[in-house]
């Protein structure tokens, strides 16, 4: 499920980042310096080629990064409700134990149905972490869950 | 009145040269290798001698040849740079070892005397650093396994170019009072020194560069790359190699806005400087070269191709991603211009011109066709969103 992204330099344009999909393409996308963003798939006859598939400019950009990750979490949010369950929001403080581990690591979502849905750190949000954001202690975590799984992570990221 | 004279050949020229970049640009070429054909038929014993533009015209071509150089430079981040070099070492150093080898030995199979041979061995090294990255960038292979690789050894290239450079122009200007081993030592040395100030102060000077006014930092740019390229020619380490290391100094926002602001600057400037190189050939002396100068492209091409080719192999990219890559790799442009420019005008031999430019033309026409076959059209993606 957690995708590994390759990130290479363009030396005078920008950088490339690609992942495999599930169906075993290349995606990959090519942020220019200028903040236009290039998506493209790669072939099947030819796996190191990709056509363009997506020329984004810098709004165009943002725009679809902010459709994709707040659907994201509203999709994480209707998954726990449909639990039936009441669902709860909470802060909680990232102990030693979860230090250099990445949200991917510690299972949070397999473990305890619970979803990290910001990190503040050092008063800066990040909103909607992926599984390769990297915790460090005393990061300050907002848990959305049912109260069993917000207690749970609380042990988890504690413990 | 000569001075109107003056400016109407200068501006007959200029025009000229619009109309081959037009060409250019519909024949899906770089516009250099057309520049280079203009000057051949504006020279001496071409179709028609200019007469009074041509002081104009050298010096147009000095300041271009600093402009290409500091416009490189800006085009790559001080830390793009180190990654470059330190991921391709091993190839970059097969490329260096194959291609200026090839270059000094037929030099002196071709009997062009030392000068001519090592000059020549810088004109058969570097690829094309501007042809290349347009046609990554048109032919949308930007998003390719195996571009990012492609890119970096044009990095290193452009690098090692820095550091041999001052040794070539070394070389052809001879001792004066040093021994050259001590003159050697002093210009890798200065380079090496500028080099690190440039990667590590270069936040710092563009700091101070930086304005948000554009006519003032238009300015700025360009004087600063001026003066620091006169000193190092000063200094006998040439002018481009000073140009180049200004241009990897400026950095951050600075970056940003001179690329946008010197661009158009770069391309009036090595426009003439492309065109006055060749300006000073004799179309007549051509046939004479045609043959050493294709076999040399020849031989020089696979030299290219296949490093590039196992190197990436090695790295698991596929045949088609290794062809493709090998294929970049070839066009010789810029570089190979103002490497045949200082030798020539050290007085290397007299077959030296005709021969880098013949040369020079054969790879920069013939690559691109090469690279539009290896993108059969079933696979080539759109060059155009679509409207």
């Amino acid at each position: 499920m957690v995708r590994e992204v390759e990130e290479t330099v363009l030396p005078g344009v920008g950088l490339q980042f690609s992942f495999v999909t599930s169906d075993g393409k290349r995606l990959c996308v090519v942020a220019r310096r200028s903040g236009r963003h290039q998506v493209s798939l790669s072939h099947p006859d030819d796996p190191d080629a990709n056509y363009e598939v997506l020329d984004l400019d810098e709004s165009d950009a943002r725009q679809l990064a902010e459709l994709l990750g707040g659907s994201q979490v509203i999709r994480d949010l209707e998954a726990v409700q449909q639990l039936g369950h009441e669902v709860t929001i909470e802060w909680i403080v990232a102990g030693a134990a979860a230090d250099g581990q990445t949200l991917g690591d510690l299972h949070v979502r397999g473990e305890t149905g619970a979803t990290i849905v910001a990190i503040l750190r050092d008063n800066q949000p990040i909103v909607n972490p992926g599984p390769e954001t990297p915790l460090q202690e005393g990061d300050q975590l907002a848990v959305l869950g049912t109260p069993a799984g917000v207690e749970q992570a609380t042990a988890l990221f504690s413990g | 009145m000569e001075g109107s004279s003056v400016l109407l050949e200068v501006g007959l020229v200029i025009l000229l040269l619009s109309f081959v970049a037009r060409l250019a640009g519909q024949l899906g070429i770089s516009a250099m290798p057309l520049y280079v054909l203009a000057g051949l038929a504006l020279g001496e014993g071409g179709i028609f001698p200019v007469a009074t533009a041509t002081e104009f015209l050298e010096i147009g071509a000095e300041i271009g040849v600093v402009l290409l150089l500091l416009m490189l430079g800006v085009e790559y981040r001080a830390d793009e740079l180190v990654d470059g070099l330190r991921r391709t070492a091993p190839l970059a150093t097969a490329d260096v070892v194959l291609n200026v080898g090839i270059g000094v030995a037929a030099g002196f199979i071709l009997d062009l005397g030392w000068v001519g041979a090592v000059t020549l061995g810088g004109v058969t090294y570097a690829s094309s650093s501007g042809i290349v990255a347009k046609a990554v960038d048109e032919l949308g292979w930007l998003a390719n396994r195996e571009t990012p690789w492609v890119l970096s050894l044009l990095v290193a290239e452009d690098l090692v170019m820095a550091i041999l450079l001052p040794l070539l122009a070394v070389v052809l200007v001879g001792s004066i009072g040093f021994s050259v081993v001590t003159q050697l030592v002093v210009a890798v040395g200065v380079t090496v020194i500028v080099l690190t100030i440039a990667v590590l102060g270069g936040e710092r000077i563009s700091r101070w560069l930086y304005t948000d006014h554009t006519e003032a930092m238009l300015l700025g740019a360009l004087g600063l790359g001026l003066v620091v390229a006169g000193f190092a020619e000063q200094l006998q380490i040439s002018a481009a190699v000073g140009a180049f290391l200004v241009g990897i100094a400026i950095s951050g926002p600075a970056q940003e806005l001179s690329r946008n602001l010197l661009r158009p600057l770069r391309d009036l400037f090595a426009a003439l400087f492309f065109t006055f190189f060749s300006l000073t050939i004799d179309p007549r002396d051509i046939p004479a070269v045609l043959v050493p100068a294709l076999l040399l492209a020849l031989v020089t091409g696979a030299t290219k191709y296949w490093p590039v080719s196992l190197g990436l192999k090695r790295l698991g990219i596929g045949e088609r991603g290794r062809r493709r890559a090998g294929l970049l790799m070839l066009p010789r442009g810029e570089f190979s211009i103002v490497v045949a420019e200082l030798g020539v005008a050290s007085g290397a031999h007299h077959r030296l011109g005709p021969l880098a430019a013949t040369y020079v033309l054969i790879l920069s026409i013939a690559a691109p066709v090469l690279l539009r076959l290896a993108s059969p059209s079933r696979l080539r993606p759109r060059l155009l969103p679509m409207p």
